[in-house]
Parts: structure tokens; sequence; C-alpha cells
């Protein structure tokens, strides 16, 4: 900029304190703050020892140490302003005597800080004039000298202004301190959990690594399940609140088992003497006030024993998680998803999800909690990516490595629950954002991995309804299905011709067609075969698999078309479909209803 | 394990209101100030806004987060009370039924 003269001498340098002391109240203020929280830090280590408490007081210690820093931070800035208004002052002064040095000469001081010297009188013809041409030299002299007194007066409220503005500048910059405070605190505001998984990765991405090792070591439960973050990040994060659970979990079982005993010994008639509520005891003229206190005491063994029960059935669940996480199948595994809360949700990956060119994800049926299912899914889902893994040896045409997903990432129906499409309605949105952040993950590194989602039985119906989203699913495979939730492969988000599915001779369900058409039957779906036999991929021959639970099976021939389909070596799948007792009982009741005109639901 | 419920939930409204007390609004009075205090053309006053605007938003987040903490360290204790902070306050409960403390008979 160019200071004008006008513009020095229409500033108020000393107002400039006013804005100083804004800066020093909001400094004090903070301070005040970070000195309180001190206090409340070490009150807080007396009155919650414990693994949980010592990770509140660690999140409360950083946020202390930031407010300081912000406190320390505020004290350049106010400077900054004090010493530009000293400078304004200095400067504004200097102007004011140039301006009164050119006006006791005769000159006029132009806005620029240039001075006009008076002119040399002229005489009128004939006239004569009384000057003395030393005074006027004199004259033009001074106001020389107070047109450079004006230029360094300009110069330098110029050069405080500059200053100032680069120093305030600094403090907000990158490298700056407030600057490297703030980056580091406006990194924390997390994407919530809902947020698209597409920004979510571009958000990691944009974080330096000393910012995303931070958030990691301060934020895992928020990271642990934020779909669109790469799986290992999120590997980091869940086995840390994993550990932290079962940590809190084993202390309160221990302490719940002491109260347990301590109330035994003290109590051991009256102990496990059910029927008798407060409320009945604290009957007017009954038993009076220690008929209370004796039913606290009663209720006291009740609830401790209903809180261990509560608290080992969390620990089970947890347990479940932590010995599949690290049981040795072959290929590294990876905790993608973990809710602690019971029943819980959890997800296992098994190979490189964040590099694979082909990933799969296996989403299960009914009955498929954490604590009684963890197991028999990471076994199926090492066993697909160990699969895949030989044939990607085994085979001339490479299609890239395979990566799997033992996914209990919904709450999937308990016995007569399964009537409903409530559960699967719930779960799968669930799905889809699974889908859509492993697609992410891979994209922010520029990679567009081949995705292929494994409905079994119930979980058939949860994927066929998250496939009618916008989901990048390359191929579906269903089996077992009772129905996938829709009439027509249209309804799928799928590529055409990439649907397929399983039955298994003498699997019941798959003939129910409980919610949809079955699935074998629908046009637009390659059928697999699943009764065994020679196998291209396998050069040789397979088993069969029988009843609902055995599409997965060791050297089945459903195993192996499932592995065909994930490795995208789909030409390689064995066609076709067994016809079975339930095939045929459901084509006749569909020759009944017809014709008795019976509305027989999907038939 | 120690834990003291009541201290625990003390501890956490004190911090959530100091977090909730953080008020960063004097910072935009700085830059008011400094807007009146020289008017026209200063290469401060945008500087100062951006200094303000960032800075201003570090307080705030900070306030926003100690809030939280207080909520959830609440919560916590709340969790407590229903497991073993419960579990401990019958410990106390029956030690006083047992004639360690006042205003109960031994049962």
């Amino acid at each position: 900029m160019t200071m004008r003269v006008s513009t020095l001498l229409g500033w108020r340098p000393s107002d400039l304190g006013g804005s100083a002391a804004g800066v020093q109240r909001v400094r004090a203020a903070v301070e005040e703050a970070e000195s309180g929280l001190g206090i409340q830090i070490r009150r807080l280590e007396e009155v919650w020892v414990s693994e949980a408490g010592a990770v509140a007081a660690g999140a409360v210690k950083r946020l202390r140490r930031r407010l300081a820093e912000v406190a320390e931070n505020l004290g350049p800035a106010r400077r900054t302003l004090l010493a530009a208004g000293d400078a304004f002052a200095a400067a504004q002064g200097l102007l004011v005597r140039a301006g009164d040095l050119a006006a006791d000469n005769d000159g006029v001081m132009r806005d620029d800080g240039s001075v006009v010297p008076p002119a040399a009188p002229v005489a009128a013809p004939g006239g004569t004039i009384a000057w003395s041409p030393t005074a006027h030299a004199a004259q033009v002299s001074a106001c020389a000298d107070a047109a450079t007194m004006a230029r360094e007066a300009l110069d330098a409220a110029t050069e405080a202004d500059r200053d100032a503005a680069r120093a305030l500048r600094a403090l907000t910059a990158g490298d700056g301190p407030i600057g490297k405070l703030v980056t580091a605190i406006e990194s924390r505001a997390l994407p919530s959990a809902g947020a698209d998984p597409v920004e979510v990765a571009a958000w990691w991405a944009s974080l330096s690594p000393a910012e995303q090792d931070q958030l990691i070591a301060d934020c895992p439960r928020r990271l642990g399940n934020l779909d669109g973050l790469p799986a290992a990040v999120r590997d980091v994060a869940n086995r840390r609140v994993l550990a932290d659970a079962l940590l809190e979990e084993r202390a309160k079982i221990a302490a719940l088992e002491a109260l347990l005993a301590r109330l035994m010994l003290a109590m051991p008639e009256s102990f496990d003497s059910p029927g008798l509520s407060g409320g009945d005891l604290a009957l007017p003229g009954v038993v009076g006030v220690e008929g209370i206190a004796l039913a606290g005491e009663r209720n006291a063994g009740a609830v401790a024993r209903q809180a261990l029960a509560e608290a080992k059935e969390r620990l089970a669940m947890l347990a479940a998680v932590d010995r599949q996480l690290n049981k040795p199948r072959g290929v590294p595994a990876s905790l993608f998803l973990l809710d602690t809360t019971v029943p819980g949700r959890a997800a296992i990956g098994y190979g490189d999800l964040d590099a694979a060119a082909n990933v799969a994800v296996l989403v299960p049926g009914m009955n498929s909690r954490v604590t009684n299912y963890m197991g028999a899914i990471s076994a199926n889902a090492a066993r697909v990516a160990r699969l895949a893994l030989d044939i990607e040896d085994n085979n001339p045409v490479k299609t890239g490595a395979t990566a799997t997903l033992a996914w209990i990432g919904y709450g999937a129906p308990v016995g007569a629950e399964v009537a409903t499409t409530a559960f699967a309605e719930a779960g799968a949105p669930r799905l889809a954002s699974t889908l859509n952040g492993l697609q992410a993950a891979q994209g922010a590194l520029g990679q567009d991995p081949h995705l292929t989602v494994l409905g079994h039985s119930y979980g058939s119906l949860v994927s066929g309804l998250a496939a009618t989203g916008d989901v990048p699913v390359d191929d579906l495979v269903l089996f077992g299905s009772p129905g996938a939730g829709v009439r027509t492969t249209e309804a799928f988000s799928v590529p055409a011709g990439h649907v397929y599915a399983g039955e298994a001779r003498g699997d019941f369900v798959a003939d129910l067609d409980a919610f949809g058409p079955d699935p074998v039957r629908l046009p637009g779906v390659t059928p697999f075969q699943t009764d065994g036999g020679f196998h291209p991929l396998a050069d040789g021959d397979t088993l069969a698999s029988a009843g609902h639970s055995e599409y997965y099976a060791e050297d089945s021939e459903s195993l192996w078309n499932i592995a065909a389909v994930v490795t995208d070596r789909s030409e390689k799948v064995t066609v076709g479909s067994p016809k079975d007792a339930g095939d045929w009982m459901r084509t006749a009741l569909g020759v009944v209803g017809v014709q008795k005109g019976l509305n027989l639901g999907w038939y | 394990m120690d834990v003291d419920m009541a201290a625990m939930r003390e501890v956490a409204g004190r911090v959530s209101a100091f977090g909730e007390g953080l008020d960063s609004e004097p910072l935009g009075g700085a830059v008011t100030a400094a807007r009146a205090a020289l008017p026209g053309d200063s290469a401060i006053i945008s500087a100062l806004d951006g200094y303000v605007n960032a800075t201003r938003a570090a307080i705030d987040t900070l306030g926003t987060e100690l809030a939280a903490w207080g909520r959830d360290t609440a919560d916590s204790a709340s969790d407590y009370a229903e497991v073993e902070g419960w579990a401990g306050s019958q410990v106390r409960q029956l030690g006083m039924g047992l004639g360690t403390g006042p205003g109960r008979r031994p049962v």
C-alpha cells in the first residue's frame, strides 16, 4: 500500500490499545480456564482410579495443554498490536512535525508527503520587492527537510503496518505457533458417524501423518467405525478400543464378584431369599425401617448378580472378537468394525482390504450374533481368502490379491424375529455404508476394487436390499436365500449378469420364498452348482454341499464357485441348480394356488 | 479400581462449565476496535481478522471438546452407578448395616 498523509493523520494509534485489550481479556479467560482445569485434573485422578479414568484424564490433559498454547500465543498478538500502535503514534508525531515545519516555511504539504516550497517573489514591472534570496533559500531547504521527514514518517508507518500484518499472519500460518494449534484442532473436527465415506476418505487423506497419528491416539472410538477410512487405520483404532473394553469389563467382573462374596458372607440366609421387595417390607407397621434396609441388601445381591451376568455377557462378546482376531488363519486379520454395546457388532478383515484388487464381504443370516457367530464367519471369510490366494497363485491369468470381510455389522434376527424384514431394512444401510467405505478408502489411493457381496440366508435379504441402493457392488452372490427382497434383478444396482445364486440340496430355507422369489429362479440370475463334481478352477472333483449351512464348506463346489466370482473369474462358475423336494413342493403349491385362485405370496 | 461417582460428576460439571464459559467474543471486538482505530487502508486489519477467526475457531473448538468431555465423564459416572459404583455403594451400606456406620442396626 502507499501510505498517504491523510490516512496516517486519520488514524488513532492509541485506540489500538483497545483492540489489544480485547485480546488480553480472552487471554486472561483462557488462562483462568486452563488453571482451573489443572485443579480438576488433579481431583479427577483422585476420584476415578481405573484404566478408563486414566484415559479420560489423558484426554482432558491434552485439551488443557492446547488451552495453554492458545493463551501463550495470544500474547504475541497483543504485543504486535501495541507495538504497531506505538510505531504509528511515532510516525504520526513525525508527520505532524514535518507538517508544522513546512507550514512555518510557507510550504504546502501534499497528500503524498511531498512539500511545495514557497515561490520566489516576482517584482511587478517597474516595481521593486524587498526579499532576501538567502531567506528564501532557507525556506526551500526547510520545506525539503519537511518532505524528507514526512517521507520517513509515511515509510515508518507503512513498514510498521506491514510488519504487524506479517507477524499476525505468521501466528496463523500453518507453521506458526497458533497455526499449528489451529491445524491440530481443526483436524480434530472429525466427520460424523454417518458422513459420506468419500468425504471421509478425502478428509483423512488431507491430514499429515503426524495429525493422523494424533487422531488415532486421541479418538480411537470415533475413528474405528468411520466408513471411508483405511482398514489399517480402523484396525489400530479398534484394537485399542477392544483392549480397553476387555480390561474394563474384567475389572467390573472382579469388583462384582468381590461384592457378591462379601454379601454372601454377611447375609448367608437372606442373600438368596427372593420374593420380598423394598415396597413390601416398607408397609407401615409390618417391618418398618429395618425391613427397608434389609430389602435393600437383598436387592443388592440380586442387582449385583444381574450386573455380573451382563458384564459377563459383554466380556463374552468382546472375547469372541479377540479370539478370532488373534487366531492364526493363514491370512492377516484386521479389526474393521467394533461396537462394544451388547449384542455388539464386529467385522474382521482377512487380507489387505486397502490394497486388494478383489474384496468380498460376507453377510450372515439369522442368529448370527458376535458372541456365537464370529468364529464361524471368520473361518468362512478366511477360507474364501485362502482359496482366492491359491487360485491366484495357480492360474496364469491374474486378477490380483483378494481380501474378505467377515461382517456382523447388523443386528441379525434371532428365532421368530426372522419373520420380519425389519432387521434387514435396518441392516441394509449399514452394509451399504460399509461397501461405500471400502470403495472410498481404496478410491482415495486411486484404486477401484472388484467388490463382491456374499449374502447367506437372511443375509441375502440384507444384501439384496443394500444392492438396490447406490452401492459400488460388482458382483452379488446369494445362497440359501429365502428371498432377496426383489421381484426382478433389475431392481439391483449391480451390473446386469453379475448376480449369482446357489441352493444346496436339502436347504429348505432356500425354498421358503419368504422375502421374494427364490433368487435361483429369477431371470437374469446365474445359478451356480452346489452338488459337487468337477470344477475347472479346482481342476478336479469337488464336494457337494447339503442343507442350509455348507455353502462355505472346504473343497465344496459351492465354495469354488463363490471364489470364482470373488476373484473375478465368473466364467469359471459351474452353472446350474439342483431341484430337491422343496422345489417340487413349491411347484406343486404354485400349481394348486393357481388352480384354486389363491394368493400364495411370491408364487 | 476406585471410583467416586459424585466427585466424578462434580469434576465433569466443572470441566463442562469451563468449556461452555470460554468466550472468544472479545476477539471479535478487537477487530472492531482496530478498524475504528485505523480507518482507511491498513494491512493489519485483514491480518488481524484472519488471526482472530482462526484463534476463535480454536478456542470455540476447545470449549466444545471440554463440554463434550464433561458430558462423557458424567455418562461414565452414570455407568458406574449402574454397576461398580452401585455395587460399591451397596458394600458401604452393608458396612453401615453391620454396625460400622450410624443409623443402622446390624441385620
